[in-house]
């Protein structure tokens, strides 16, 4: 089922991948350059999932998805936290956060598509 | 980019996406973040350094480090591991910024890009290259955990230092955090600074959204923004004690390859994800990019290529508001621009002598085409300016390197860097204008002691300011150092027998610095003072059309002005006549233009014609000769004095045209290298006219005068 997707994170190149493969799988992506940005364009508008980097400027991903907690509207809303490492202090914020799951750059489009199908609960 | 070839992939899907294509981008982001890290580390203050800053490098450091991975270079990855290692404790203050420090962080940027470079051109990394580097740093964090070096308390934090604030949203029962502007509170909050924490809470008393702000801006500031928005009995602006917090990705701190999962889901992390992730998870990092190299879908990380393959060297960089197009075809639409521009003239030429004064309709038309084609080309060689920060951020690296080794302390102060000129041009000011930068610190800058000594501030200043003046540009390095010394100078030309007396003017000597070979360095340092200064300088400079200029105040200090023209495609210039054929001179080699009575020309015995200009006598060259014009018609009645590399001399020409801005052909690209000629152009009448080289003419015609040579060495070179 196609999905609105939110990306977020200060790489122009990741992005790009990001909306590349996604759209490619038939998806709709709204591309945000920081925490703040993506907390902007998810306020701005409802999405169905959001991916978001960790280390990034004017906020983080991890203070994005507890701003995002925070709000009714995205209480349910599937997060995904893509990162340089899996570390347990990292997956420890992230559960803590209220994150749904984390994915490791660099990330194989293909297991991509298949999370994101997973935790949208399409196909 | 080439598409791989197809063939049938397994399940086929996404998976089978080329993602290689992203690898300029990639490349060219990492070099971005690698001059953000520089740019901080050099701003960085040792005494009290910024959170902000330190957390900035942080995080150029580690996106370093997340593309390295994708690169699949190891070594690169592992060094700026370090480095995120060695800003953690940074930011704990549990390691202080030294000036060593910051070097060493330096060093590591260069080498890592100098890894990068190897990378994009061949394909891989030197595994050892960063070996030395790695230890160092590790020495460096094993040895400051040991003995914590604390910053001074007693130093007091410096104006501007970021701060941590707590800021409490309080909303009573029922009121959901729905009914706030978060729109507007979180735009505000971020444009105050960077938020750290968000919590939110739900309670008997009501809601609380609390949120953490690091920022440079003052309590009230905050507070008072904050208010305006939600109201005096909604918010609390607190200082947040605690002293610097870890990482926010601790992440980042641990060995970079666990061998960890590569995704999973927080809900069924020991149960269901079978299916998806953890059989998998060592193949996964690998098998992302190698859909275009089936059969290394299995290979371990450390030994893969990466995604990099062999078409690292593809250039097709692109952000999301500009694009990157290659040079040559900028370059084209240039010159098919200034094709126009000819085109155009001949038409108004044809125009008029058909008699479109006559004709409204065709007038019009004709003015409207020169207007429109006016504007195309400065559109077209708009797309060709870079702004000069391109050049002056390599300076504060320079100088600090500089100052270092000379043991001065030195200051850089850069203003209009948003300047815009040409890429050619931009990139054909770089050195004269790091030797301007290195000759300031070597020899104007006065050591600490002796600045002291003198009643100066300790430390030094380098001021280098660009600005648009008039139809170019001027850029301005200026020191306040020891200033030039006029009696050294004049004592080195007289040792080196150039032409000097006492009463010459303070510009006059300066001028006696441009001298080829000319140095007064008492001993020739590594850093200047080889004898190839300033002449070169000036050579490169006037090659460029532009001219240099010296203001120089003994113990006060020196300026050196550049001045350009905006592109070395269009030239300011005077079309004359000498034999019957139109030539063009560049206007900025011009000096004046005298029609000689009678008596003002004179023939030295033996020697050269020369002719009188004012109280002086300079040189007569006969161009007739020296461009093998056979037609000996003209009169040679007027006298164009043109000054080049420090010498005066007069060309006879038969008639001033007018002045007109040119556009500059490449007489090699079309037909060979003329000796005396720069180059060609188009004139309006449809005519080819030649711009004449002055430099290389006053080198042809000076070279035989008597008594010259000592003065141009460099004639007898051709």
């Amino acid at each position: 089922m196609r999905k609105l997707v939110l990306t977020v994170d200060d790489s122009a190149a990741i992005r790009e991948m990001l909306s590349y493969v996604l759209k490619s799988a038939g998806h709709k992506v709204i591309e945000a350059e920081d925490g703040m940005d993506g907390l902007q364009k998810a306020l701005s508008r409802q999405v169905d999932l959001v991916i978001t980097d960790q280390s990034m400027p004017k906020m983080d991903g991890i203070t994005l998805v507890k701003a995002l907690r925070a709000l009714p509207q995205y209480k349910k809303v599937p997060i995904l936290l893509l990162t340089t490492e899996s570390s347990d202090s990292m997956k420890d914020e992230g559960r803590t956060a209220g994150a749904t799951g984390w994915l490791v750059k660099p990330f194989d489009p293909t297991k991509l598509i298949e999370v994101v199908d997973k935790v949208t609960g399409g196909r | 980019m080439r598409k791989p070839p197809s063939r049938p992939t397994p399940g086929a899907g996404p998976g089978a996406v080329d993602l290689t294509r992203f690898l300029p981008m990639f490349f060219q982001e990492t070099e971005e973040h690698l001059a953000s890290m520089e740019g901080h580390l050099l701003r960085l203050d040792p005494r009290s350094p910024d959170a902000e800053a330190l957390h900035s490098i942080f995080r150029a450091a580690h996106s370093v480090k997340g593309n390295s991975t994708i690169f699949g270079a190891k070594p690169l990855a592992d060094v700026m591991h370090q480095i995120e290692s060695i800003l953690d404790q940074m930011r704990k203050e549990e390691l202080r910024p030294t000036s060593d420090v910051i070097s060493l962080l330096l060093e590591t940027c260069d080498a890592v890009r100098e890894e990068l470079r190897r990378l994009k051109d061949s394909g891989d990394t030197d595994q050892t290259a960063l070996q030395p580097l790695h230890e160092r740093l590790e020495r460096l964090t094993r040895a400051d955990t040991d003995h914590k070096s604390r910053p001074d308390p007693s130093i007091e934090p410096a104006a501007g230092r970021s701060e941590r604030f707590r800021v409490e949203v309080h909303l009573p029962p029922g009121q959901g955090i729905a009914t706030l502007p978060l729109a507007e509170l979180y735009a505000e909050l971020g444009a105050l600074g960077r938020i750290e924490d968000v919590q939110a809470s739900d309670g008997a008393a009501g809601t609380l959204l609390l949120l953490f702000l690091l920022t440079s801006e003052r309590h009230d500031t905050v507070r008072a923004k904050l208010v305006s928005l939600l109201g005096t009995n909604t918010v609390r602006v607190e200082h947040h004690e605690t002293a610097l917090q870890p990482a926010p990705d601790g992440d980042a701190i641990r060995p970079a390859h666990t061998g960890d999962t590569a995704f999973g889901l927080f809900s069924d992390e020991r149960s269901a994800l079978g299916s998806l992730g953890s059989s998998s998870s060592s193949i996964m990092r690998t098998t992302v990019f190698d859909s275009t190299t089936a059969g290394r879908r299995a290979v371990d990380h450390d030994s893969s290529p990466s995604m990099l393959g062999r078409r690292a060297t593809d250039r097709m960089f692109f952000d999301r508001s500009s694009i990157r197009v290659d040079v040559d075809k900028v370059d084209r639409l240039l010159n098919l621009a200034g094709e126009l521009v000819i085109a155009q003239s001949i038409l108004a030429e044809a125009a008029q002598r058909i008699g479109a004064a006559n004709d409204a309709g065709l007038r019009d038309s004709v003015a409207y085409v020169a207007r429109q084609t006016r504007e195309l080309q400065e559109a077209v060689m708009g797309i060709r300016l870079l702004p000069l920060d391109y050049l002056f951020s390599r300076l504060p690296r320079l100088v600090r390197d500089l100052a270092q080794k000379l043991a001065k302390d030195v200051e850089l102060v850069t203003q209009g860097g948003d300047t815009e000129l040409d890429k050619e041009m931009i990139e054909k000011l770089a050195d004269p204008l790091m030797h301007l930068v290195r000759n300031s610190l070597d020899h104007g800058i006065e050591s600490p002691q002796a600045r002291d000594a003198a009643g100066k501030r300790s430390r030094g200043t380098v001021q280098i300011r660009a600005s648009h003046q008039g139809g170019g540009i001027l850029v301005e390095v200026q020191d306040d150092g020891a200033g030039f010394d006029r009696d050294r100078i004049l004592r080195t030309a007289e040792r080196r027998r150039l032409a000097v007396h006492p009463d010459m003017t303070d510009e006059q000597v300066w001028q006696l610095a441009f001298a080829p070979g000319f140095s007064t360095a008492d001993a020739v340092s590594d850093v200047s003072g080889r004898g190839v200064g300033m002449d070169v300088v000036n050579r490169n400079i006037r090659a460029l059309g532009g001219s240099v200029e010296v203001r120089s105040k003994r113990g006060q200090g020196t300026t050196i002005a550049l001045r350009l023209p905006l592109t070395l495609a269009i030239l300011d210039g005077m079309s004359v006549e000498i034999g019957g054929e139109s030539f063009i001179l560049p206007l900025s080699f011009i000096a004046e233009a005298l029609v000689p009575q009678a008596g003002q020309v004179k023939s030295i015995t033996g020697g050269p014609r020369v002719v009188q200009v004012r109280d002086s006598y300079v040189p007569l060259l006969d161009l007739q000769a020296l461009l093998h014009i056979p037609e000996a018609s003209g009169e040679n009645g007027i006298a164009i004095v043109v000054e080049a590399d420090g010498r005066q001399a007069a060309l006879g020409v038969d008639r001033l045209l007018g002045q007109q801005q040119v556009v500059i052909k490449s007489l090699e690209a079309n037909y060979r290298h003329v000796p005396g000629i720069a180059g060609a152009t188009v004139l309006g009448s449809g005519r080819v006219a030649l711009i004449l080289d002055v430099s290389a003419l006053l080198r042809a015609g000076l070279a035989p005068i008597k008594g010259m040579e000592e003065l141009a060495p460099e004639a007898v070179e051709r």
